[in-house]
């Protein structure tokens, strides 16, 4: 008997909009549980009991929020949005600093090689990379280089102004490039 | 295993296709995590599902009645002078039992003949809409 093709996310999320139907809504949370909890995992810098989380309550507000949805948008990228909007608000309840002030320098190439090069096996991959940005550079360059959001929009999500999301996002690449080419150079 | 692509000596416009290159390189190759639970867990702390308030059951039978009087109403008003006329006729000669009315021999009902008919169908009809909801 040839398997059932699994229903659209379109299909299932028009039968929780009219029927409150919460076996749908379980299908789709399965569907798209593993992306929303790696994307979390992201940004919170690899604290999986954190993420998971605020995975929980990222799917209940898409839950709420479902009737808003527009079938014109990409329903994982909206997903995400919303997974990264969570990720701020933790970070406003913890009263985690989303301003420049008191941020620690960006890391250059030559001090990460520095601290990394007794580890032979070190594998700096983006998830040792994301580590060392901070909560506010990670949510800001999610959003405008994994969700596209445009800088206005991702400073609005941020609550900061227009020039310090430019900020974030220089120090947040460059911290990054020097750990990724740090790790390059050396395999 | 190199993850991420090659980070480019000089970047491009604002230096960030590379880094868009390796986010979306990097999400779409991590790991599938089992949902183990999950999804039920996220199921059970659903808001519980919407229920109607009664007091608006009330309210839309309140509605569905008056409807019902105003639909029925002049029918059967109409209905009972009708029958009435036709007791009296019937009294006074059967013939006049076959009478036609004379709009309808003319082919000029009128407007107020007309509403008279459609106004209590709709309410009838707004009725039974309002009592199936309920």
């Amino acid at each position: 008997m040839p398997a059932r093709a699994e229903p659209a996310d379109a299909a299932l999320i028009a039968r929780v909009v009219a029927g409150d139907d919460r076996l749908a809504y379980g299908l789709l949370v399965r569907r798209h549980q593993s992306a929303v909890r790696n994307l979390l995992r992201r940004l919170t810098a690899g604290d999986a009991a954190l993420a998971d989380d605020l995975a929980q309550e990222t799917f209940l507000q898409v839950y709420r929020k479902l009737a808003q949805f527009r079938a014109d948008a990409a329903f994982p990228t909206w997903l995400h949005r919303i997974a990264t909007n969570v990720f701020l608000q933790h970070l406003r309840a913890r009263h985690v600093e989303l301003s420049l002030d008191d941020m620690p320098e960006p890391a250059t190439a030559g001090s990460v090689a520095a601290d990394e090069a007794p580890r032979a096996e070190l594998q700096l991959d983006m998830a040792r990379a994301f580590a060392v940005l901070s909560p506010a550079e990670r949510a800001a360059l999610v959003q405008c280089y994994h969700l596209d959001m445009s800088h206005e929009e991702a400073a609005a999500a941020l609550g900061c102004p227009l020039g310090t999301l430019k900020s974030h996002l220089a120090r947040g690449k460059q911290k990054l490039k020097a750990r990724l080419q740090a790790w390059e150079t050396r395999t | 295993m190199n993850r991420h692509p090659p980070i480019p000596a000089r970047d491009d416009d604002d230096g960030a296709a590379w880094l868009r290159a390796a986010l979306r390189d990097d999400l779409a190759q991590a790991p599938y995590l089992d949902d183990a639970g999950f999804s039920a867990r996220v199921v059970r702390q659903l808001p519980a599902p919407r229920r109607r308030l009664p007091w608006l059951d009330g309210i839309g039978l309140l509605f569905a009645i008056a409807a019902l009087a105003v639909g029925l109403g002049p029918l059967l008003g109409e209905w009972m002078h009708a029958a009435g006329a036709s007791i009296d006729a019937l009294a006074r000669t059967a013939p006049a039992l076959l009478t036609v009315p004379r709009e309808a021999l003319d082919g000029s009902l009128s407007l107020h003949a007309a509403l008279n008919v459609l106004a209590p169908l709709a309410a009838l009809a707004l009725a039974a809409v309002l009592l199936a909801e309920i």
